[in-house]
């Protein structure tokens, strides 16, 4: 057995070997603790980290918002980010101590007064010229943990501030940004370390899930998501993701992709982390015969040892750029047969919503979420895998298709997916799921690609279109148990933000048209809208505070969407941009 | 071209357990030192000069190279078949001729980098020469007034 440890290789050669950047003394025990990040579900003063709770149901428990009261809801202040910087907006908003904080477009993290919406801080992070995100300079929010506000940046890097100050305690790179590497996802907390994934599967970066100590930033263990290669723990090697060559031939898992860029999800009685792998690289499967592990799965990985304790796949041999990253949310599943399961949801970009034990990966359900799936008829429950339907883009080497491509296959949904990276919600409630779907498809075809560090490694081309003439969007309520739609709203541009549950019985989301919506839980009647200026692809909060109850989201038009153009820019047409975080309010008594 | 997969060797098996997350991988394109993402075999080479104007004006093996090289490299700001949606400009509408090619190739070449913003990566070192004036081939052959 060859000596793993030989003193040559270099782990992670940006890392500093004591931890990163330390600017300042490292926070003390006062501020966000593990308990509150535990408990937040429950807890309606503060929003600390994503999802309102380490199980992201996105459920608040407050209801003096109702369906009665919401019509009279107005703002109550707004507050514009500015610094000629706008395009797309697509965090979600922390609060506490009396602080809102949020991110915003290249790499900004701004502090704002909750109650009067007046600035306390902004940082700005330097970004240098050769950035490459893959679909716009977003980012999706900060965590909070200690006296610290924690983000990732696009040039692959992670920045922790001082709540107080803005002042940067420390920074740890994760990735070399000029091969394609950024970091966009809000960081998960879990027992006191801070979580992250890098972005960059379209360079053919290799995936990596990294775990710091959240008030120093000194990296704990690195895990990579794509066999083949071997993850580290307090700098020694902790054992090979998967085994080399396996389900990926020659040495095409070295730029094989499989970034979870959208983050992760902490169970905390599993002790485990839940992971939505990206795509497999190059996006022309031909080049990859094999499952090609553990691109487009889910993986669970235990938060303290940093290994891959179980996985699912729900796309082996990827064509279509199906990204596993949707979030997978822990729940109670009630089975068909009455029967009540640990397990997770999650509705992928492919179109199926999936239900996981979440103890072993099982899969227990899979049912169609968007209309007129092409690539699958079903997924097996048995085997687990898809049933596909040959609907894949030719092999270039076949030919087929004009002059070395190959033949062309219309595919429902595109790359886009069923849903993207924006989260549902769950309501303890209603029992539903709330789901920011689209119904759309594409021609896609594959091509000969090369790869070369800092260009796309595709490898496809495509053109992707609307199915219906006058939607794309579409809010749908599925029941858990049957992934029945219950009801939906239907929206003319995508549905691109985050969507929230209350206990006052309302849905809350954003669209690009502008307008932060609640519809009622049960019937998915629209009951309030509020114009906000530019398209809304950011997450809505709800919290509690002088014993009111507050609503923010934030405003900018942007992402994926207007970047890829295309057939469906014309739904999206006449959207301005702009920059801006609104907070919500009953009027004052 | 064709990418030659082939089963690993012992020495790829040693260095898969040897290697450890975000070691970058060496490109690779078979028999050929310096890898092309944009593929012009068959275009007249330029050479190491930058030219002026486009090279390839109207020649239709450089329109359908720059097609596929545009929609790869190009399109995920730009949009797809060249219809912006209306983040970044909208190349439908530059200019043809040599008045586009100067508005063209800086941007393509050297990236906009503007107060701290990256609003475009550059593609000097990334893509050729020759792929650059195919992608402004198909480009011209996408122009509206």
């Amino acid at each position: 057995m060859p000596n793993l440890l030989l003193g040559k290789m270099r782990v992670l050669p940006w890392l500093a070997a004591c931890g990163g950047l330390a600017l300042a003394m490292p926070a003390s025990g006062q501020g966000v603790t593990d308990a509150d990040i535990l408990n937040e579900a429950k807890a309606t003063k503060h929003v600390v980290g994503y999802g309102n709770g380490p199980h992201q149901h996105r459920f608040s428990t407050l209801d003096k918002i109702n369906t009665k009261t919401v019509k009279s809801v107005v703002p109550a202040w707004t507050f514009s980010f500015g610094g000629e910087k706008q395009r797309g907006q697509q965090a979600q908003p922390v609060v506490f101590n009396g602080r809102i904080f949020t991110t915003a477009s290249y790499s900004r993290l701004f502090a704002v007064d909750v109650k009067t919406g007046e600035k306390l801080w902004e940082y700005n992070h330097r970004l240098p010229e050769g950035i490459l995100p893959c679909c716009d300079v977003i980012n999706r929010g900060a965590a909070l943990f200690g006296n610290l506000a924690i983000f990732g940046t696009l040039d692959g890097m992670v920045v922790a501030l001082d709540q107080a100050t803005g002042k940067v305690v420390w920074k740890q790179t994760l990735g070399d940004y000029a091969a394609g590497v950024s970091i966009t996802h809000f960081p998960i907390i879990a027992k006191g370390k801070v979580l992250v994934a890098i972005a960059g599967s379209e360079f053919g970066v290799v995936g990596t899930i990294t775990a710091m100590d959240a008030l120093t930033g000194k990296v704990v263990w690195v895990r990579p998501t794509i066999e083949g290669w071997t993850g580290t723990k307090d700098g020694k090697d902790n054992g090979m993701t998967g085994k080399l060559n396996a389900t990926w031939p020659g040495d095409m898992w070295k730029n094989g992709g499989g970034c979870a860029w959208n983050g992760g999800v902490y169970d905390p009685e599993a002790n485990l982390s839940y992971w939505g792998v990206g795509n497999a690289a190059p996006w022309n499967s031909w080049y990859r015969p094999g499952d090609n592990l553990y691109a487009n799965s889910v993986i669970a990985v235990d938060v303290d040892t940093g290994k891959i304790v179980w996985h699912y796949q729900h796309v082996p041999n990827d064509s279509w750029d199906y990204d596993s990253i949707s979030e997978n949310i822990p729940f109670d599943f009630k089975g068909k047969d009455g029967k009540t399961t640990k397990a997770i949801g999650n509705f992928h970009k492919n179109g199926f919503y999936y239900v996981n034990d979440r103890k072993t990966g099982k899969l227990l359900l899979a049912e169609p979420f968007v209309k007129n799936i092409t690539w699958a008829s079903k997924i097996d429950l048995a085997t687990g895998r898809p049933v596909e339907t040959g609907n894949r883009p030719g092999d270039p080497a076949k030919g087929g298709g004009e002059g070395g491509k190959g033949t062309t296959v219309w595919t429902i949904p595109n790359f886009l997916g069923g849903k993207n990276w924006n989260p549902v919600a769950y309501s303890d409630d209603t029992k539903l799921w709330y789901v920011p779907a689209n119904e759309w498809g594409m021609d896609i075809w594959n091509e000969p690609v090369t790869f070369k560090k800092g260009a796309a490694f595709l490898g496809a081309g495509f053109i992707i279109r609307p199915v219906f003439p006058d939607y794309i969007g579409s809010l749908k309520a599925v029941d858990p148990t049957t992934g029945k739609v219950v009801w939906e709203a239907r929206n003319k541009g995508v549905l691109w933000g985050g969507v929230l549950a209350t206990h006052g019985g309302l849905v809350f989301t954003g669209t690009p048209e502008g307008y932060l919506k609640a519809f009622d839980a049960k019937t998915g009647a629209e009951l309030w809208k509020y114009q906000t200026g530019s398209g809304i692809t950011g997450s809505p909060i709800t919290w509690e505070q002088d014993g009111e109850q507050w609503v923010a989201v934030v405003s900018g038009w942007g992402g994926a969407v207007p970047l890829w153009g295309g057939e469906v820019a014309k739904s999206h047409a006449n959207i301005t941009q702009g920059g801006s975080l609104w907070a919500f309010r009953l009027p004052k008594k | 071209m064709t990418f030659d997969i082939r089963k690993p060797s012992r020495s790829w098996l040693i260095a898969g357990a040897l290697a450890i997350a975000l070691v970058p991988a060496i490109p690779r394109s078979h028999g050929d030192v310096n890898p092309q993402p944009v593929d012009t075999t068959g275009l007249a080479p330029i050479g190491d000069t930058w030219k002026a104007t486009n090279p390839y004006r109207g020649n239709a093996l450089a329109i359908k190279i720059g097609k596929s090289a545009y929609n790869q490299q190009c399109a995920r700001c730009h949009g797809i078949g060249g219809v912006s949606g209306g983040l970044a400009p909208d190349l439908r509408f530059l200019e043809t001729g040599d008045e586009g090619d100067k508005a063209y190739m800086p941007p393509t070449r050297k990236g906009v980098y503007r107060d701290g913003r990256t609003l475009m990566p550059k593609y000097e070192g990334v893509i050729s020469q020759e792929g650059m004036w195919a992608i402004r081939s198909w480009i011209e052959s996408v122009h509206e007034n």
